[in-house]
C-alpha cells in the first residue's frame, strides 16, 4: 500500500545531463541539414539570421506549396521544400506542468517532463529560436546555451508538489493567458495534460500560433493493473483533489478506464492537430531522447 | 405501555465496536492507496454521472453492511431485551383471604386492638405497595360455604373483614399454591407454599370456646381445657317477613333439631332467611325441587344477584328462575307463597333442610384449640415469579433480533459469494 501522504517530487539535474541534451540538440540540428533531408550540393544553411535560406527537407503532405523547391525537382533532386531561418527562429514558449499530480509515478513524471523541457529548449536554441521556459512560478528567457545551463540549475531541486501545485496554480492552464508568453509563435506544453481541457487548447491556437503537447504519463496511469492484482480494491487519490475514489481492478472497470484514457488522448491529439502541432506520449522513467526525437520528427507536419 | 429493557445490558458496550469495525472495513476495502493524476478519468469511467452510484461506491458493499447489521442484532439479542412495562404491569396477583373463625380473633397490639384478618390485610396492602402491584392488578379470593368469591379491587369489601358477612369455610390451600397467588392468613398451614407468597398476621394465643357441646362448651383458658356451661348466646336463625308459611315452619323445625335458637333483629345469626319479593312483581307458577313440585307465587329474582340458585320456579307464562339464592349465612327466597301440601312432604323437607345446612355459617365464637393456641410472628413473602413464563417472554423477545441476525448473516454470506 502506498503512503497516504501525497507524493512529492523534485527535479534532479543528473550529472552529464546537460551534455546529453547538448548532444541531442546538436544531433537534431545537424540532421536537419543532412543530405537525406537537403538537396545535394545546396549551400549550407545560415542557422541564424532572419529570412535566410536555412536548408531543404523532404516535402510532406500539407506543406505550404509556396515553399516547394521546383528547381530541385527539375534537377532531379526529388520533392523538397525550402527552409528559411525565420521559420526556425520564431519565439517559442515551453511550458512545464509543475502541478502536484506531476509527482505521481516512480520515478515521478516530473523528472522526465523536466528533462524533455530542457531538451526542447536546447533544440529551440540550436535552431536559433528565443525560448521562454515557464514552470510553476519560474520563468526564464533563453537565448544561448549559457541561459539554458542557468535555467537547468534553477530547475534542479524544483519541487512540483507544494501548495501551489495543490491549488492548481502551477499547471499549464495559467500560462495560456500569460502576457509573458503572448509573443510566442510555437508553444510546447509538457505535462500529464490532465489539468487542461483539450478544447481550451484548441481555442488558444491561432493562425500564427502552433502548439505541441508532450504528454508524460506514469505507469499507473497507462496501465493501472501494473500496480495491483486483478480484482483487488484500490483507492485512487489525486494530489490535487481532496476526495479519492475506490475501485476494483476488474476487467470491466479497467476496460472503461482504458476507453476514457483513449478518448482523453484522442481529444488532445485532435486539438493539437487543429493547432498544427503534434502530440507525443511518453512514459515516466523513459529516457528523454526517443520522445524528443518523435517530437522533432512530428513537428514538421 | 411497555418499554424496552435489557437483562444483560453490559453486552451493549459491544455496540461501540461497530463504528470501529465499520471504519476498519472501509479502510480494508479501500485497499491499496494509489496516487494518480488521472482521477478525473477514473471518475468518468466508473461513475457515469450517477450520484447514487457514487454514494454506493463510497459506502461499504452490501455483504459487509449485512454482516455489520447481523453483528449489531446479535449483540442486541445477547443483551436480552425484555419489556419492562409488561413485567411491571404483569398479570394479576390473587390474594387468597383466609376467613376462617380464627382470623376474627384479636391480635395484641396498640389500641385499638385489631383482628388477625385486619392485620393481615394491612400487611398485604403494604406488600402490594412494595412490589408495585397496582389496584388494577389485585384480585381478592375467599372461600365460604357457598363456594369461592372473587373480586378485582384495590382492597376487598369491608364486609369480608367482619363476621357479619359470615364466617368463611376452610381454604383449600393446595389448590391456590400457584404463581402470583398470595396467602393471606394468620399463620402458615401445615404445608408451606411452593409458588404462592404469604402474608401472615402473626398470632398470640387467644383463650376461648373451642367446642360447642349444646348446653355446655369446652373452654381453653390458655393453659388447660375446661368443660363448662355455655356462656353467652349462640348464633341463631333469623326468619324475615313474608316467608311462605311452609318454609318458615320447616326452618323452625330444622333449627330446633340443630339446637339453634330463633334470633331477633339484633342477635348474632348463623343463618338468615329473608324474602326478596317486597319490591318485585309477583307471578303465578310452579316451584319444583328434587322429588317435589307445588304451585307457588314468586318474584323474578334480578339477574346477577349474588348467590347460588336453589330449586326452580317456573312461571305460568314460561320464564324460569331460582326458587331461592344463598350464600354462607344467608338465604334469599323468591317464593312468596307455596302450596306445599301438594308436594311430597319428605322430599320437600329434605330439599330445604339440605339448603339450611349448606347455608348455615359457623359460629364465630367457637374456634378450634389449634387456632386459638396459634403463635407466630408476622411474615410477608412475595410470590415466586413463574420462571418459565418470564423466561419464555424474554426468550421470545430476544429471539427476534437473534433470528434477524441469523438471516442477515446468511444474506451476507450469499452476497459475499455472489460478488
Amino acid at each position: 500500500m502506498e503512503s497516504d501522504q501525497a507524493p512529492t517530487a523534485r527535479f534532479r539535474l543528473h550529472s552529464g545531463f546537460l551534455e546529453r541534451v547538448a548532444h541531442f540538440a546538436a544531433h537534431a540540428a545537424a540532421r536537419r541539414r543532412t543530405p537525406t533531408e537537403d538537396s545535394p550540393g545546396s549551400r549550407a544553411p545560415s542557422v541564424h539570421g532572419s529570412g535566410e535560406f536555412a536548408g531543404r527537407r523532404r516535402y510532406r503532405p500539407g506543406d505550404d506549396l509556396r515553399a516547394f523547391d521546383w528547381e530541385a525537382l527539375a534537377r532531379g533532386g526529388g520533392e523538397l521544400v525550402r527552409l528559411r531561418s525565420n521559420d526556425s527562429s520564431e519565439p517559442w514558449a515551453v511550458v512545464l506542468d509543475a502541478s502536484a499530480s506531476m509527482a505521481v509515478g516512480d520515478p515521478p513524471k516530473f523528472q522526465l517532463a523536466g528533462e524533455l523541457a530542457l531538451a526542447v529548449c536546447a533544440v529551440g536554441l540550436e535552431w536559433g529560436c528565443e525560448v521562454r521556459l515557464a514552470a510553476g512560478e519560474r520563468f526564464h528567457v533563453l537565448r544561448s546555451r549559457s541561459d539554458l545551463a542557468r535555467a537547468a540549475e534553477d530547475l534542479d531541486g524544483f519541487s512540483c508538489a507544494g501548495p501551489e501545485g495543490i491549488e492548481g496554480q502551477a499547471g499549464i492552464g495559467p500560462w495560456l493567458s500569460s502576457p509573458a508568453l503572448e509573443r510566442a509563435r510555437r508553444w510546447i506544453a509538457i505535462g500529464d495534460l490532465f489539468d487542461v481541457e483539450p478544447s481550451i487548447v484548441g481555442r488558444f491556437a491561432t493562425a500564427r500560433r502552433r502548439l505541441d503537447a508532450l504528454c508524460v504519463l506514469a505507469d499507473v496511469e497507462l496501465s493501472p493493473l501494473s500496480h495491483g492484482q486483478s480484482g483487488a480494491s484500490v483507492e485512487w487519490r489525486d494530489p490535487e483533489q481532496p476526495v479519492g475514489l475506490t475501485t476494483q481492478l476488474t476487467g470491466a472497470e479497467l476496460a472503461r478506464y482504458g476507453t476514457a484514457l483513449s478518448q482523453h488522448l484522442s481529444h488532445w491529439r485532435a486539438s493539437v492537430a487543429r493547432a498544427r502541432g503534434v502530440l507525443v506520449i511518453a512514459r515516466a522513467g523513459d529516457a528523454f531522447e526517443p520522445h524528443a526525437e518523435r517530437w522533432i520528427r512530428g513537428r514538421g507536419r | 405501555m411497555s418499554a424496552l429493557a435489557f437483562a444483560q445490558p453490559h453486552f451493549l458496550w459491544l455496540l461501540s465496536l461497530l463504528p470501529l469495525l465499520w471504519w476498519h472495513a472501509r479502510r480494508s476495502r479501500r485497499g491499496a492507496t494509489q496516487w494518480t493524476g488521472a482521477l478525473s478519468l477514473w471518475r468518468r469511467a466508473v461513475l457515469p454521472s450517477d450520484s447514487s452510484d457514487a454514494r454506493r461506491r463510497d459506502s461499504l458493499p452490501r455483504y459487509m453492511q449485512a454482516a455489520l447489521g447481523a453483528l449489531a442484532l446479535g449483540i442486541l439479542a445477547l443483551a436480552g431485551p425484555e419489556r419492562v412495562g409488561a413485567k411491571a404491569q404483569g398479570p394479576q396477583w390473587v390474594f387468597v383471604l383466609d376467613r376462617s373463625p380464627s382470623m376474627f380473633l384479636e391480635v395484641e397490639g396498640p389500641a385499638p386492638r385489631v383482628t388477625r384478618i385486619a392485620r393481615a390485610m394491612q400487611l398485604a396492602l403494604e406488600l402490594c405497595q412494595r412490589e408495585n402491584v397496582g389496584p388494577e392488578r389485585r384480585e381478592w379470593l375467599t372461600f365460604a360455604a357457598d363456594g369461592e368469591h372473587r373480586m378485582r379491587a384495590e382492597r376487598p369489601p369491608d364486609e369480608w373483614l367482619a363476621t357479619e358477612w359470615g364466617i368463611g369455610a376452610s381454604t383449600p390451600w393446595g389448590q391456590v399454591d400457584t404463581p402470583r397467588h398470595v396467602w393471606v392468613s394468620d399463620c402458615s398451614p401445615a404445608i408451606a407454599p411452593v409458588w404462592a407468597g404469604r402474608v401472615h398476621s402473626g398470632a398470640v394465643p387467644a383463650p376461648g370456646a373451642i367446642a360447642d357441646l349444646g348446653e355446655m362448651e369446652l373452654f381453653w383458658d390458655g393453659a388447660q381445657v375446661l368443660e363448662r356451661p355455655r356462656v353467652g348466646a349462640r348464633a341463631g336463625l333469623f326468619l324475615g317477613a313474608e316467608l311462605p308459611e311452609a318454609i318458615a315452619t320447616l326452618a323452625r323445625l330444622w333449627a330446633d333439631g340443630r339446637g339453634i335458637s330463633i334470633a331477633s333483629e339484633s342477635d348474632r345469626r348463623c343463618l338468615s332467611i329473608e324474602s326478596v319479593a317486597t319490591n318485585l312483581p309477583i307471578v303465578e307458577g310452579r316451584a319444583q325441587g328434587v322429588g317435589w313440585s307445588a304451585p307457588a307465587r314468586a318474584a323474578c329474582l334480578p339477574r346477577g344477584d349474588d348467590g347460588i340458585p336453589w330449586s326452580e320456579f317456573v312461571a305460568a307464562d314460561g320464564p324460569r328462575g331460582p326458587a331461592a339464592i344463598w350464600r354462607s349465612g344467608k338465604i334469599k327466597l323468591a317464593l312468596t307463597s307455596l302450596a306445599a301440601e301438594e308436594a311430597d312432604p319428605a322430599a320437600f323437607a329434605l330439599c330445604w333442610s339440605e339448603l339450611f345446612d349448606r347455608a348455615r355459617a359457623p359460629d364465630g365464637a367457637v374456634v378450634s384449640y389449634g387456632e386459638r393456641a396459634l403463635q407466630g410472628a408476622p411474615r410477608v413473602e412475595p410470590p415466586r415469579a413463574p420462571p418459565s413464563a418470564d423466561s419464555r417472554e424474554a426468550t421470545e423477545l430476544a429471539a427476534l433480533p437473534a433470528l434477524l441476525a441469523a438471516a442477515l448473516a446468511l444474506l451476507s454470506l450469499h452476497l459475499a459469494r455472489s460478488r
